[in-house]
């Protein structure tokens, strides 16, 4: 019996030690306050301005709206906290609420409050249920309502922590309230007004507990209505609050900006305007200009290239030029073939449509899979349709993504991301996706160039600032890839034509990893799949999202040990993070250690790479790339020769003094077949 | 013949001047090619006919519109200047050079135009006045955005003067000029303000709190008094009073103030702390306790108001009431973890160590998280030689505060006088790694030793003891004794 015991709690021990770290994030939102006749989790809060954030920390963000019951506690073992970030409703009952939380505390799972403390706002005496006051209490706070300061009478006597002023400085005049908040022993507060005011009284509007954490308004955001457009700065620095309020510190991240320790770029094209006159010759469609100025002047740059399947359908596009062009363009080695929809969908959920197409109405089944097929029907020899690029407002139902799933395409677009001098905001960063029941629909990293040429009215070069939207994105933290999303008009006036080939040639001038728009989907979808099972205090078990190749440690200072880990190709230290990269095999395990042996390993490449293989100094891969190879090996003999091969010639090259070795291959397989590579030390 | 040659030599002088006459300018060839491919054709023409009409409006614009058709807006930009410049204060042209400045992601020099643009207009007559304020608001929306304080003073203070809303622009920047701190400037402009319109409590109120800040209490108190002629008894006024009479010590004033604000705002907890307050400091105890108490029943849960009255009763060295007080409050607010200190420190006053135990041991156990009050509460017992109840605690919260000598030595000593000798020198092993060479942990260590009889390690001890330079003769004089 006594045996039997021991065995079923070594097997308990065993399952708990063998739980992978929590990634989700509750999200309680209230669906009635969305203004419009669309309520989609996508106009909330938490997904416009929070869950970017979440998301580079790794996490996901799981919408729950408050007119739904409570979920069970012992559903949430997934989770690893719930976040609030809402105006509570008049139906909200806040004593229930306040008691599922305390359940939620006790169970483990971090609580964090954004914005106003829904069950608590505006109290005084005796309106503040006991279960909420006992909650806040657990989270180190105590409440008693909202002031309106006099400018004259607030102070900060220690400065703001910087958490308090990330975007925006704290000046007095813009603190029209203050919430009456005060931090208990045993939370930090990250900031200290005092409010000279009588009754003087001071308050503490960040704070972070070991059971979570709040962030009052106005701490939390800085926005400015008066403005064209309007202003969104974040007060509070949402990347070190939702690290230390989550308790999210030292842990492992999925990563989807990075590939071989390079940023990921892509295009896509979408289908719309496939057939205007181009100025700059006016007896051209623009595709055509597109075709002739971009795609084949660019041979070695991948292109997700998709058209309007239900143009085809009309007598005036299904000529014979136009079938052969499309055609053209979508045979073209270095093109992705995509879909974008039948007769493009404008607003999903009104049904509206963009092309007027005899006898058709929406169909969600006919925008998706029957656009697919009809484009391998009619356009494609051989090759497949993999990829739906969401039209119109970028916001399908439910039934279209189950449509794009069912079919096997993956699928972008949405988000509308914005990083630049009118948008001066991570709050202009959208998340990486969106999730409707039991799919996803994947943003696009960046806007297009209809979002910056006042929906095409001009100016037409205004697409040259995306490359400030590339920049802010990339540093001083990189939040997104490169993505170069635009549509077959840009080829039609020259102004615009001018400024998209000096993105491209912006972006050849860049350090980044080219990729098909589809890949980037894939790898997007795997984000979610990982699962970080912790291997003792030093290592981590990464099942599944094989797609998905970097994972990211922030101000970590050890390096991965690669005599104890698998799957591991190398790492690179960029911007105080450690970027680790990941082979194609989907079973990695990954140690670090504070001075672990020197083993050759990738520091960056530009190219994919398969079938790592690195015994005794020497190392031997499969590449696949798209640009001219560029790669650099760490972990080998200081100052040392080393023969680098491939398709049987080979050539010397020296190491430095640190053991790194810098390799430009003289071209690239441009998608084509891999080739097998060996650096070993010379003879 | 039909016609002479003087004729036919006249019609064709006629036809040269017609076609000379009826030729198109380069402007016009400019503007009839103005969508042909990248532009050369029609900049060229444009600039030829400007090389002789410098400053034709029409052409210029064309010019820098054809700069932007070759993605090429910082062309253009010299351009607009030159127009500008030639036509100072011409707002449709001022708002074109704007906008390219804007397009071309020029803010900061588009910025600087808002501001000339406004300056030239205002100069000249006949501006509308809504054009104006239209420009400097959006000059403002931009400085407040970008948190320039120079740009969003000049830009209030212009609106201020110009706008036909011209209060709402002062009292912004009344309330920047609060922000900054510039007294001298914000006196000036509460004046401004309360002498356009005396009615405005807002404004009063600053003017009073500005006083109080700079600590210029006369002042201040005749603001109030001469803004409670306006506003009669109005709340805010009668507080701001009582603040200045608290800033002055003078609570005996401040208390009618804060009587009737306490009985007229009940739901206001700071009414009836500052109130209780200075019952406290200005009534005999005897009478301010009562009252106190009989507030603290009506508003049972505000907790800084039993805070207040505790210490009221600790500071006079009352600790009964202080006890039983501390002893109700935490049936209500358990989790505050000071006035268990508190409570714990009353009942030692008191010599209640059985109380004092189970004060702290209360609290400690419901919060194992709380290292600082289980060690109170650990040392605590071992100090009455519940040694059983302890150790396990005690090397608990060793293993996370390592360097604590007391609570070692508490634990040493307790095993020791419980003549577990054995475990206390396994112990003083343990400390002798933690801090090697305490020649206190080394005597304690040889005695223990000697004690269990293991003389061999009692010797062998004393030996490396005093072999090390320097060493003195062990002795026993540890505090925590």
């Amino acid at each position: 019996m006594k045996a039997l015991a021991g065995f079923f709690l070594l097997l308990a021990s065993s399952a708990a030690a063998e739980a992978p770290l929590p990634r989700k994030i509750l999200a309680f939102y209230d669906r009635s306050a969305i203004s419009g006749g669309f309520k989609d989790e996508f106009f909330t809060d938490i997904h416009q301005r929070a869950e970017m954030p979440l998301n580079y920390l790794g996490m996901e963000v799981v919408y729950r709206d408050l007119a739904e019951p409570l979920p069970e506690i012992r559903e949430l073992k997934d989770y690893r906290g719930v976040l609030l970030w809402f105006e509570a409703p008049k139906s909200f009952a806040p004593a229930p609420f306040c008691r599922w939380s305390s359940r939620a505390l006790d169970a483990g799972l971090k609580l964090v409050i954004l914005g106003s403390i829904p069950f608590a706002e505006g109290s005084e005496e005796g309106e503040t249920p006991e279960e909420c006051r006992r909650v806040l209490s657990r989270l180190g706070v105590s409440f008693d309502g909202i002031r309106e300061p006099n400018p004259v009478t607030l102070e900060i006597p220690a400065g703001p922590h910087p958490m308090a002023e990330f975007e925006r400085k704290l000046s007095p005049e813009e603190l029209e309230q203050v919430p009456r908040i005060d931090a208990l022993p045993g939370a930090t507060s990250y900031l200290s007004v005092l409010l000279r005011e009588p009754p003087e009284e001071k308050s503490d509007p960040i704070a972070i507990s070991a059971a979570g954490g709040i962030a009052l308004n106005p701490f939390v955001m800085y926005e400015n209505k008066e403005f064209e457009p309007n202003q969104l700065r974040w007060r509070l620095d949402p990347f070190a609050f939702f690290e230390a309020a989550f308790g999210l510190q030292g842990r492992p991240r999925p990563d989807l900006t990075t590939v071989n320790g390079r940023r990921l770029f892509f295009s896509q094209i979408d289908g719309d305007s496939f057939f205007n006159p181009s100025e700059t010759d006016r007896r051209k469609w623009s595709a055509q200009v597109f075709l002739e100025e971009i795609l084949l002047a660019r041979p070695d740059t991948p292109f997700t290239a998709s058209v309007i399947a239900g143009y085809y359908d009309l007598t005036r596009f299904s000529s014979p030029q136009s079938l052969a062009l499309s055609r053209r363009i979508l045979g073209l080695p270095n093109v992705e073939p995509a879909t974008h929809g039948y007769a493009h969908p404008l607003l999903w959920w009104r049904k509206t449509l963009a092309v007027e197409i005899p006898g058709y109405r929406f169909d969600p089944a006919k925008e998706v899979e029957a656009s697919a097929d009809l484009i391998d029907e009619r356009l494609l020899s051989g090759r497949k349709t993999g990829l739906f690029l969401w039209t119109g407002d970028a916001l399908p139902p439910e039934s279209a993504l189950a449509a794009a799933a069912k079919r096997g395409l993956r699928n972008l677009n949405g988000g509308w991301t914005r990083f630049d001098r009118l948008y001066d905001s991570y709050t202009g960063v959208a998340p990486i996706g969106r999730k409707l029941g039991g799919f996803r629909q994947i943003y696009a990293p960046d806007s297009n160039e209809e979002v910056y040429t006042e929906l095409w009215h001009g100016p037409f070069y205004g697409f040259r600032d995306v490359v400030e939207t590339f920049d802010r994105t990339e540093s001083p933290r990189r939040v997104a890839p490169v993505d170069v999303y635009v549509h077959y008009y840009s080829a039609e006036k020259i102004a615009s034509l001018i400024v998209l080939k000096r993105i491209y040639d912006w972006a050849r001038g860049q350090p980044l990893f080219p990729v098909h728009a589809g890949e980037y989907s894939e790898m997007a979808q795997d984000f979610f799949d990982m699962r970080l099972v912790p291997q003792g205090s030093d290592g981590w078990r990464l099942e599944g999202g094989a797609k998905l190749r970097t994972v990211r440690f922030d101000g970590e200072r050890r390096t991965p040990d690669l005599s104890r880990s698998k799957g591991v190709l190398g790492w690179k230290r960029f911007q105080g993070s450690l970027y680790v990269f990941l082979d194609e095999s989907g079973e990695r395990e990954l140690f670090l250690a504070a001075r672990p042996p020197e083993l050759p390993h990738i520091v960056e490449a530009n190219f994919g790479v398969r079938a790592w293989r690195s015994e005794d100094g020497a190392v031997r891969f499969e590449k696949n790339g798209w640009w001219k190879g560029e790669l650099e090996l760490g972990g080998l003999k200081p100052s040392s020769r080393y023969r680098v091969s491939e398709k049987g010639s080979g050539r010397e090259l020296e190491s430095d003094r640190e053991g790194m070795l810098r390799v430009e291959f003289p071209d690239s397989e441009r998608g084509g077949p891999s080739r097998a590579v060996t650096v070993e030390a010379s003879p | 013949m039909i016609f002479s040659w003087s004729k036919l030599a006249a019609f064709f002088a006629a036809l040269i001047v017609i076609a000379w006459l009826i030729y198109p300018n380069q402007y016009f060839r400019g503007l009839m090619h103005r969508r042909d491919s990248d532009r050369s054709l029609s900049v060229k023409l444009y600039r030829d006919y400007l090389s002789r009409h410098p400053h034709d409006k029409s052409a210029m614009l064309a010019l820098s519109a054809a700069y932007e058709a070759q993605a090429d807006p910082e062309a253009g930009i010299p351009v607009m200047e030159g127009l500008y410049s030639h036509r100072k204060g011409d707002l449709a042209v001022g708002r074109e050079y704007l906008k390219l400045l804007e397009r071309s992601g020029r803010e900061a020099q588009a910025q600087d135009l808002r501001w000339r643009l406004f300056e030239d207009a205002r100069k000249g007559s006949g501006t509308d006045r809504r054009e104006l304020e239209e420009l400097l608001y959006g000059y403002y929306q931009r400085a407040v955005v970008a948190q320039d304080g120079v740009a969003t003073v000049r830009a209030l203070t212009a609106l201020s003067q110009i706008a036909k809303n011209r209060q709402s622009y002062l009292s912004a920047l009344v309330r920047l000029n609060m922000a900054r701190r510039d007294f001298p400037e914000l006196i000036r402009l509460l004046q401004e303000l309360k002498k356009d319109d005396p009615s405005d409590l807002y404004t009063r109120l600053s003017l009073i709190y500005v006083f109080q800040i700079r600590r210029e209490f006369a002042a201040a108190l005749r603001e109030v008094n001469e803004a409670l002629i306006v506003h009669p008894d109005h709340d805010a006024l009668l507080g701001a009073r009582a603040a200045i009479y608290e800033a002055q010590g003078r609570l005996d004033l401040a208390l009618p103030d804060l009587e009737r604000l306490a009985a007229r705002q009940p739901k206001v907890a700071l009414w009836r702390r500052d109130l209780a307050a200075a019952w406290l400091k200005t009534r005999a105890f005897g009478e301010a306790a009562p009252a106190c108490r009989a507030l603290l029943e009506r508003f049972p849960k505000d907790d800084a108001l039993w805070r207040l009255l505790i210490y009221a009763y600790s500071d006079r060295g009352r600790s009964a009431e202080a006890a039983a007080l501390l002893e109700a409050y935490l049936a209500r607010f358990p989790e505050d973890a000071d006035a268990v200190d508190l409570l714990a420190f009353q009942y030692e006053m008191l010599g209640l160590k059985d109380k004092e135990l189970a004060a702290l041991g209360r609290y400690a156990s419901a919060h194992p998280e709380d290292s600082e009050r289980r060690r109170r509460w650990a040392l605590l017992l071992l100090s009455v030689g519940r040694l059983s109840e302890t150790a396990e605690m005690v090397r608990e919260l060793l293993k996370s505060r390592p360097q604590d000598k007391e609570l070692w030595w508490g634990l040493i000593y307790g095993l020791a006088d419980a003549k577990r000798y054995r475990e206390a020198a396994a112990l003083l092993e343990e400390y002798l790694r933690v801090f090697p060479g305490d020649p206190d942990a080394a005597d304690e260590l040889i005695q223990s030793y000697l004690k269990v009889g293991q003389k061999a390690k009692a010797i062998a001890l004393l030996k490396k003891h005093f072999a090390r330079p320097g060493a003195k003769r062990p002795r026993r004089t540890h505090a925590a004794r």
